[in-house]
């Protein structure tokens, strides 16, 4: 397709794919030449797995338009599950990406099979009542990877519940109840990390390109219009919500991939409200803003270090103006009327042909 | 005999679940929004009576009522500063801030108070009284917990039923615009019910830390969500909902420690509001509302 | 317009439709809320390409019907044949695959989507691809997108609104709202179209062009139309039968002649010095985009009831509610007494004794009766004063004195207004603004409520009233303003309005 011919979403896709790609390829110049602090290099992948965590969450909250608190818990159930096939895979093969691949596919199809069972009796519900479900939901997940058990010995898997009752033969604990994910093979990279990104991506706006996104949105913005040209409720919502926890599933094995051990209370109501906050701040059913929070909040705690103990303080300072700015009214109008006034001097300043981007 | 102990642990735990999520009922009835950072508000009236009583040395009672006056002026303070302004906003808009507020008070209470735990002495004190020759023993903090959820309860409902000012309360809470026609002013109404909320939030975070002494700036995120989910259990919005949804969280989550497993506990009481969701999808006591075509 | 044959018991069918199936067979179709029946015993029957109008007064049950009809409530009894096929037990997603599609009375656009999006989906069930083909953007896709992208711009064509295809439906002004909404209906192929009031708030142009819109679409489609509409002029102008709905019940039918003439519908829908106390002057009011109330000014004097008439959506509630402070208007200027009530937040009028009885009462319906008269006493402290309002309240609504205790929720829609006003009696007001009291209630005791209006006004309270029952809000009044679309097009003494022939075409039924 040209350019020209495009209309308005597509060339908003377009720019959002390229500034992921120019992204990564400066990321990937900063690497080849060193320029990077260690720290900042830790983060890349976390960075990848909370920006698919933001765009998936913002098929739910911004796109379906129903809120979830208890995304971390696909997380979860995806990591849980991908990285006990990482590591049953990867005393058998040492094609790292071909097993990571593969785990994040289970990892995806797992925390899907979850959503499946959130999301039936989620159906009936909305609003708050669905929120607190999907928040318990959550907990619960988190409850029980928390207790869960599972070895892998030459006579193939050993799970137990609550009590390490593993009766092992040699072989290796790779899920320890409370403790957690333990020596996990370290096979997350930058660059898949990307490629998920990208995939995701593509995946989302081209849903929301076609019929069936029409509908999700349709659910959105007035359910019962939408029935009244015969969409289907139930499908659609429970689409939006599975492919949005097997986006959050592959993102967990990505995310446990990068660390050597994992504990469930990572994935925990916390880091639901975090994944939520960057949607929201991101603008609700903008991909590319779920991005840019994602990115700017990763790094940002870390940049603020220098404030050690005041910098989760400037966080919710932060959040809070933030949302009074953009909500109330009174001081919404006023800021516009700011921008306008720079936006006015700016144009004046610059050449006729050159649009400010405000 | 263990039954019985355990069905009266369960009710005091639910008494203070109870008195929490009455903060997030009358809230959320009056303003439509889930105050997330109530729970935290809890965690600061118990930092004040440690303070008051174990730094200062008061009288258990002085200590509770300061708390209660600074989680008072702590509520009216957060809804004018931060909900107030986002009255006509998305209701998203509301919760992220309310998600803003509960971190601005973990970490402010962090810096003031540092993040080792502090260890509570109960301002009820450590005795018991025995029953059926010392086959059941109930802890005074047991007790006077259960007590004090029965006396708030009537006292609320007899305050909301019974004087101009609590009635006027349900009126906003059923119709902002016609509560105005009759001169209520919605704003004033709408703090009043923080105000008690908070007031009530110190008496639970006092209760909460003698039964379980450690204290900590996280201290009331937990219990916080649980009573969100007790006020939503029993149909939120509503007071008696409230009280019951509380007081048979408390009673599941003791039974489940005691007879199923510990670890599971929180799993499990997540998991029956979720049955009883799927079931009655507005909570035990929540009315319906359908949307008018 | 061709002469209508009556079918017995069912009802009428058009010449051209008679010797085919009718499209729509509703027989005995009823439904309870709560022990009081909406709609009962109704009996429709629509021709395959007929334009039948359905009419009544407010609360008659007109919208409860059409969502009986498209099954958003379940009917409680009765059967509906759609082309012949009983849709029992079908829910609102399969009876619009079956063949009937509806726009809705307070428009429901997917308003952040855009004008081709929602026609899009309209088509959604004739669009194949399935979401796989979609994400992965198979041949399928792009011809299929193709297709209902050159199908949506023809649907849309028909209302010239080609050009708007990309911008938001929510941007749209509200004329161009409603007309999307029946081009959306029209993109799921019905066999019938259900329209809830297709021309509220159009000006008399855009509902001309309107009416002849509507009968293309039945001649391009060849489908059969039902609407409700309050605007006599284009119900009589379009429809070729008209049934008429009051409490539920269906109390005539046939051609629109006929039905304008019948004794029991004149009676039951078409209806019977001072100082300035409120003087309102220029104002205006936007709701977003679209301008609805233009330029009013209007004055009510002391001990003077003041009617405000007009069709639905002609802005009257909105009037009402920016004098109360309930909204905020654009610009103008509203006083009362001495005081400038634009700047007087909304709790505080009620202290200069100016009590707003709003549109559908808004009692408080888990409280009763006397908490809710104690709500309206809320501003006085004066315990004396409270208690000989609470009594002169008794004395005029006994009724309410046997329900105290109840709640008012488990009113009647009579007592409910009854509580509404008793209410705003117990702030001692010397002005009453009343809007719509007697909507959704039976004949009987709409002449209970204006004959205590009367009385109120005779005890010394200056009433404006807002009234659809122009008839009888006229006949009580000493004078009146006729409102449309937003403007006071008329105003005068009341009696000289009742006798307007403008007035009584538009609003008392020729």
């Amino acid at each position: 397709m040209k350019l020209k011919t495009m209309n308005k979403t597509t060339r908003s896709n377009m720019i959002t794919y390229a500034m992921v790609i120019i992204a990564f390829v400066i990321v990937q110049i900063m690497l080849g030449t060193g320029n990077i602090s260690s720290r900042l290099q830790g983060q890349l992948v976390p960075i990848c797995a909370y920006i698919v965590m933001a765009i998936s969450l913002n098929l739910t909250v911004g796109v379906l338009g129903e809120l979830s608190l208890g995304h971390a818990g696909f997380m979860s159930a995806g990591a849980f599950s991908g990285i006990v096939v990482a590591s049953c895979l990867s005393q058998n093969t040492s094609n790292e990406i071909l097993v990571l691949v593969l785990s994040m596919l289970v990892g995806g199809v797992v925390a899907a099979i979850v959503g499946v069972i959130v999301g039936v009796p989620v159906l009936r519900l909305s609003g708050d009542y669905l929120a607190i479900v999907t928040l318990a939901f959550g907990e619960i997940i988190k409850g029980i990877v928390n207790n869960l058990y599972v070895g892998l010995d030459g006579s193939g898997l050993h799970i137990s519940l609550i009590k390490n009752t593993l009766q092992m033969d040699g072989g290796k604990v790779l899920i320890n109840g409370p403790m957690g994910l333990t020596g996990i093979p370290r096979i997350a990279s930058f660059t898949v990390g990307f490629i998920l990104i990208m995939v995701c991506l593509f995946v989302i706006f081209n849903l929301v390109n076609s019929k069936s996104g029409r509908a999700i949105m349709a659910l959105r913005d007035n359910k019962i219009a939408a029935q009244s040209v015969g969409i289907n409720i139930t499908n659609y919502k429970l689409m939006a919500f599975v492919i949005s926890a097997a986006m959050a599933g592959m993102a967990g094995v990505l995310f446990a991939a990068n660390f050597s051990t994992v504990v469930a209370s990572k994935f925990d109501f916390n880091t639901s409200i975090l994944i939520l906050v960057f949607v929201v701040l991101g603008g609700l059913g903008n991909m590319r803003g779920s991005i840019i929070a994602a990115t700017v909040l990763t790094v940002l705690p870390e940049v603020l270090r220098s404030f050690s103990d005041y910098r989760m303080l400037v966080y919710a300072v932060v959040l809070i103006v933030m949302m009074l700015a953009t909500n109330n009214p009174t001081l919404k109008n006023g800021l516009n009327l700011a921008w306008s006034k720079i936006a006015g001097l700016f144009r004046k300043n610059t050449e006729k042909g050159e649009q400010a981007n405000v | 005999m263990s039954f019985l102990s355990n069905l009266i642990s369960g009710i005091s735990l639910g008494s203070v679940y109870a008195i929490i999520a009455l903060g997030y009922t009358m809230v959320y009835g009056i303003a439509k929004m889930l105050n997330f950072a109530h729970g935290d508000v809890i965690m600061v009236g118990a930092y004040i009576c440690f303070f008051a009583t174990m730094r200062y040395g008061m009288h258990p009672i002085i200590g509770v009522l300061l708390s209660m006056i600074v989680c008072t002026l702590l509520g009216i303070v957060i809804d004018r500063l931060a909900y107030k302004p986002l009255r006509q906003a998305p209701a998203l808009a509301v919760l992220i801030t309310a998600i803003g507020m509960s971190y601005f008070l973990q970490n402010s209470a962090q810096l003031l108070w540092t993040s080792s735990p502090k260890v509570f002495q109960s301002v009820i004190g450590n005795g018991s009284i025995k029953l059926f020759d010392g086959a059941l023993s109930i802890s005074y903090v047991t007790l006077v917990t259960i007590v004090v959820c029965i006396v708030i309860m009537i006292g609320l409902v007899l305050f909301v039923n019974k004087t101009k000012i609590g009635k006027s309360m349900r009126a906003v809470s059923e119709d902002k615009g016609a509560a105005q026609l009759m001169g209520i002013n919605v704003n004033t109404t709408i703090s009043l019910t923080f105000a008690i909320g908070s007031a009530l939030a110190a008496i639970a975070g006092v209760l909460l830390c003698s039964a379980y002494p450690t204290l900590t700036p996280t201290t009331g995120a937990m219990p916080g969500i649980k009573a969100f989910t007790a006020a939503v259990f029993g149909g939120i919005g509503s007071i008696p909902g409230a009280l019951i949804g509380g007081i048979l969280l408390g009673i599941i989550e003791i039974f489940a420690k005691a007879y199923i497993t510990t670890q599971l506990s929180d799993a499990i009481v997540f998991a029956v509001l979720i049955v009883v969701l799927i079931v009655k999808p507005t909570g035990l006591l929540g009315k319906k509302i359908s949307e008018k075509v | 317009m061709s002469k209508m044959i009556p079918i017995p018991s069912t009802g009428y069918l058009n010449e051209r439709d008679i010797g085919k199936a009718p499209i729509l067979e509703a027989t005995h179709l009823g439904i309870e809320f709560g022990g009081l029946k909406a709609v009962d015993d109704f009996n429709l029957t629509v021709g395959r390409t007929e334009i039948a109008g359905l009419i009544g007064p407010n609360g008659a049950g007109k919208t409860t019907v059409f969502n009986l009809l498209t099954k958003v409530y379940q009917p409680t009894h009765g059967t509906i044949l759609l082309d012949g096929k009983d849709t029992h037990g079908m829910n609102a997603i399969q009876v619009n695959k079956a063949g009937i599609a509806r726009t809705f009375q307070n428009i429901r656009l997917f308003s952040s989507l855009t004008v081709e999006e929602n026609v899009k989906l309209g088509m959604h069930n004739h669009t194949h691809y399935n979401t796989l083909e979609g994400i992965l953007r198979m041949p399928r896709y792009w011809q299929e997108e193709k297709r209902t992208h050159e199908r949506a711009l023809e649907l849309l064509h028909i209302f010239d609104m080609e050009h708007l295809a990309e911008h938001k439906a929510g941007s749209l002004p509200y004329g161009a709202q409603r007309r999307l909404e029946i081009v959306r209906a029209l993109a799921t192929e019905p066999k019938l179209l259900l329209l809830d009031e297709p021309a509220a708030g159009m000006n008399p142009s855009e509902t001309e062009e309107l009416m002849e819109n509507v009968r293309k679409i039945r001649d391009i489609f060849q489908i059969a139309i039902l609407l409700i509409e309050h605007d006599m002029q284009f119900v009589t102008g379009i429809c070729e039968g008209i049934a008429v709905l009051n409490y539920g019940k269906i109390i005539a039918k046939g051609t629109p002649q006929e039905v304008i003439n019948n004794p029991e519908v004149i009676r039951s829908y078409l209806g019977n010095r001072r100082a300035i106390m409120l003087k309102v002057e220029n104002l205006n009011v936007y709701y977003g985009m679209i301008h609805a109330i233009k330029d009013i000014s209007l004055e009510v004097k002391r001990g003077e009831i003041v009617s405000l008439v007009g069709a639905n959506g002609a802005g009257k509630t909105t009037t009402l509610q920016a004098i109360s402070g309930m909204l905020k208007p654009k610009s103008g200027k509203v006083s009362y007494l001495d005081h400038n009530l634009l700047a007087t937040p909304a709790h505080k009028i009620v202290q200069y004794g100016l009590s707003h009885v709003p549109e559908g009462r808004r009692v408080f319906a888990q409280m009763t009766v006397l908490e809710n008269l104690e709500m309206g006493a809320f501003i006085s402290k004066d315990k004396v004063k409270n208690k000989n309002n609470l009594d002169s309240v008794f004395e005029h609504f006994p009724r309410l004195e046997e329900r105290k205790r109840q709640l008012a929720g488990t009113l009647s829609g009579g007592e409910q207004q009854m509580l509404a006003i008793g209410r705003a009696m117990m702030a001692s007001p010397d002005m009453l603004l009343l809007d719509e009291p007697s909507m959704g209630l039976s004949p009987l005791l709409v002449k209970e409520i204006f004959k205590i209006i009367k009385e109120l006004n005779e005890d010394g309270i200056t009433i404006l009233l807002v009234e659809q029952n122009a008839k009888q809000a006229l006949s009580i009044a000493k004078r009146g303003y006729v409102l449309e679309t937003g403007k006071i097009v008329l105003s005068g003494n009341a009696a000289d309005l009742l006798e307007n022939d403008a007035v009584k075409k538009a609003y008392l039924g020729g």
